[in-house]
């Protein structure tokens, strides 16, 4: 029997749209403006998301997940909305 | 003389009641030893205004306070602050402003301002360098800032000078009413427009031409190339939005101020966001004096499509779908104070609404985040029927409804009708309302609270509680902001300790160490309490609303017991009374502030 690495590995992988805003545009894919779509193992949670677009995990990153507020551990599915913002205040 | 670099030692008092201007040297120990801003306002409300000094009366003092970095040609250095006594607090009074006016006045050779007393007719002062007049300015008065800067600058014959001013809303003494620069940069909190307006001071125009002496040019070059090299990495959400960049993610934290801070989540926030005013009605982004950062936003809007067209730089200008206002972006754009206090915090979606609020608040000098918070008070009255048509003479007070909120305005800055109530601020309308209508304030010492939700950002709850205007949310309670506070240097840039540091030392030449850059906002902020107290201000104020305690979706309540350790760990760290808040006898000759005891004595017991 596949180990579950093995199982999710052969598991097509799931697509998601992500839009980075604030400081977190600098992450964003050369020519993007916008949201982007983004494939990711099936089984991947925000923090392995974080990785994969290369942005270092800092407390303060508010993640978005269809609308609600995502933890690190919030797994990803097929279609998810994902939105992530830096802090900004003042003004 | 010493070699001076960042400053000149040079006050300029300007008394309106005799007509006569002199200037002051304060020696260079003490601008090494306080920087400027707050400590100089500071300075002048402790040793130049009677104890209980009314806010509106020529005793009153309204002092204008760059800081030794305001000016250098660095990145951040173009701020200063307007300060005295406050209408709204009844005690330490300041807001902060960004653009060039400040860096202009240090280029005329100046390192602050201080009004004593009050003309007998409108008066506006023309500084050019060292030639200091006091004129006639009657012809400014009522007038919106907009129409003041071109006479102004038609009338002198300088394109180039800088203005401040009062708009009309300080001539008729709203108590919180601002002083703007630039005509989109403004010192919005505690009222100071309103003192400026009570001594008939309607606008200082300024134009100087000399380059403020700095010490290492090739040191603070380097830092100045440090922001435009790393923007990306620093300061992209400032530079491509401005603030208000990340309002969808507070939203999502549940901490975005909602209908009186009711609630934590505004369902169409991004309707109302930066991203949202970037996408439809920006038309240009904006800087402050020698800022690479640019994170001013300029929004333009036309009330009819025939006259949208393009901006000078080929931006099109987008139409009020509803075809009411038109926005004028002389007046700059909404920063997210603005956003929220005029969107959310009212439960307004309708972006052209909120930015005409932004503009008429610009326009007419109010501050948006007390504006838009006692108009948010009054709807929650509204709402419970505290508040009748017999008030408001038949005007409906409805959450979400845009017209209403720029009638308001309109009304608040002329005093008129149902306005006069609102201009006296939410606390004072409160008190006069009664029948329970104080338990939705959301005041601290008077002033209404910046648009962060101290439930949700603890960091903020210090800020709210200590800060001496009292709801303020720049964090200057501490260390950090307080001392870029004191030499003029903008908190939005990510500069670090060390860097904040070199960039004093580059503009100065002082060499001062960390340690003695944390005791320059020691003594302004000790000085800034002192003054508080002496007025009146005591530990029982140094609390949060009601409000507060209550508990969002997403927040617990903060309890008075928990408000109340924050309060006692901020007194004893900062070396005061951790019961009574005063600032003790051994921190004071620590902190080398002897010359202010008689104000230590003078507070009541
Ligand atoms: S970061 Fe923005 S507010 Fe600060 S100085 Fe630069 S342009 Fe002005």
């Amino acid at each position: 029997m596949p180990n579950q690495e093995q199982q999710t590995q052969s598991l097509p992988p799931v697509r998601l749209r992500v839009a980075l805003h604030a400081d977190l545009r600098r992450f964003l894919p050369q020519g993007v403006n916008g949201a982007f779509p983004v494939e990711i193992r099936t089984g991947a949670t925000v923090s392995d998301l974080l990785e994969a677009l290369g942005i270092p995990d800092r407390e303060t990153i508010t993640v978005g997940l269809n609308g609600e507020l995502a933890t690190r551990e919030s797994e990803l599915h097929d279609s998810d909305d994902i939105t992530m913002f830096s802090p900004m205040e003042g003004g | 003389m010493t070699e001076r670099y960042g400053y000149w030692d040079r006050i300029l008092h300007v008394d309106l009641t005799e007509g006569r201007t002199w200037t002051e040297s304060l020696g260079d120990d003490w601008f090494r030893r306080f920087g400027g801003g707050r400590a100089l306002i500071a300075h002048y409300l402790l040793t130049a205004t009677p104890p209980g000094v009314d806010a509106f009366s020529p005793d009153n003092i309204l002092v204008f306070a760059p800081g030794v970095a305001t000016g250098a040609p660095v990145p951040g250095a173009g701020r200063h602050s307007v300060g005295g006594k406050s209408p709204l607090n009844n005690g330490y009074g300041e807001g902060e402003s960004g653009g060039y006016w400040g860096a202009e006045l240090k280029r005329a050779g100046w390192d602050g301002i201080v009004v004593h007393g009050a003309a007998a007719t409108p008066t506006y002062v023309w500084i050019k360098d060292g030639d200091v007049e006091i004129r006639d300015g009657s012809h400014l008065w009522g007038k919106v800032s907009g129409d003041v800067e071109d006479i102004l600058r038609e009338e002198l014959g300088e394109q180039r000078c800088r203005i401040t001013q009062c708009g009309p809303a300080g001539e008729k003494l709203v108590r919180y009413a601002l002083v703007s620069n630039d005509l989109n940069e403004v010192a919005g909190r505690t009222g100071m427009g309103a003192v400026m307006g009570s001594k008939k001071l309607k606008a200082i125009a300024v134009r100087g031409t000399q380059p403020v002496p700095i010490a290492d040019k090739a040191g603070l070059m380097s830092i100045a190339k440090w922001v435009s090299s790393t923007l990306d990495e620093n300061h992209r959400g400032f530079h491509e939005y401005g603030t208000g960049g990340a309002m969808q993610g507070k939203n999502l934290e549940g901490g975005m101020p909602t209908l009186n801070y009711r609630e934590g989540r505004f369902e169409q926030i991004a309707l109302v966001d930066a991203i949202a005013v970037a996408e439809q009605y920006r038309v240009d982004m904006g800087a402050c004096y020698a800022c690479s950062v640019r994170c001013k936003k300029v929004v333009a809007v036309e009330a009819r499509q025939e006259d949208a067209g393009l901006t000078r730089k080929g931006k099109a200008i987008n139409v009020d779908p509803e075809g009411r206002w038109r926005v004028d972006p002389r007046y700059g754009g909404p920063e997210y104070e603005s956003l929220a206090a005029l969107g959310p915090s009212v439960g307004v979606a309708d972006l052209v609404a909120v930015l005409k609020s932004n503009e008429l608040c610009n326009a007419l000098g109010i501050d948006t985040i007390s504006t838009g918070t006692t108009i948010a008070w009054a709807m929650e009255a509204w709402e419970k029927n505290l508040l009748t048509a017999q008030d408001t003479g038949g005007m409906e007070l409805n959450w979400g409804d845009g017209g209403t909120v720029v009638k308001l305005i309109e009304m608040i800055a002329n005093r008129e009708g149902f306005g006069d109530l609102l201009a006296e601020g939410s606390e004072r309308a409160a008190a006069k309302v009664g029948k329970g209508s104080e338990r939705f304030l959301t005041t601290v010492k008077g002033m209404e609270m910046a648009m962060h939700d101290p439930r949700h950002m603890e960091r903020m709850r210090g800020s709210y509680l200590t800060a001496p205007t009292g709801g303020d949310h720049m964090q200057q309670h501490e260390y950090k902001n307080g001392g870029r506070n004191q030499v003029g240097l903008c908190h939005f840039l990510a500069y670090s300790d060390q860097q904040s540091l070199d960039l004093i030392n580059s503009v100065t030449g002082w060499g001062m160490d960390q340690a003695e850059w944390e005791q320059v906002s020691d003594r302004g902020l000790a000085m800034a309490r002192l003054f508080n107290m002496r007025e009146g201000t005591t530990r029982a104020d140094d609390r949060l609303p009601a409000r507060f305690e209550e508990a969002l979706p997403m927040h617990p309540g903060l309890s008075p017991e928990s408000q109340s350790e924050i309060v006692t760990e901020y007194y004893v760290r900062h070396g005061w009374d951790g019961e009574t808040g005063i600032p003790t006898e051994a921190t004071m000759n620590a902190l080398g502030l002897g010359s202010y005891k008689a104000a230590r004595a003078a507070i009541p017991v």
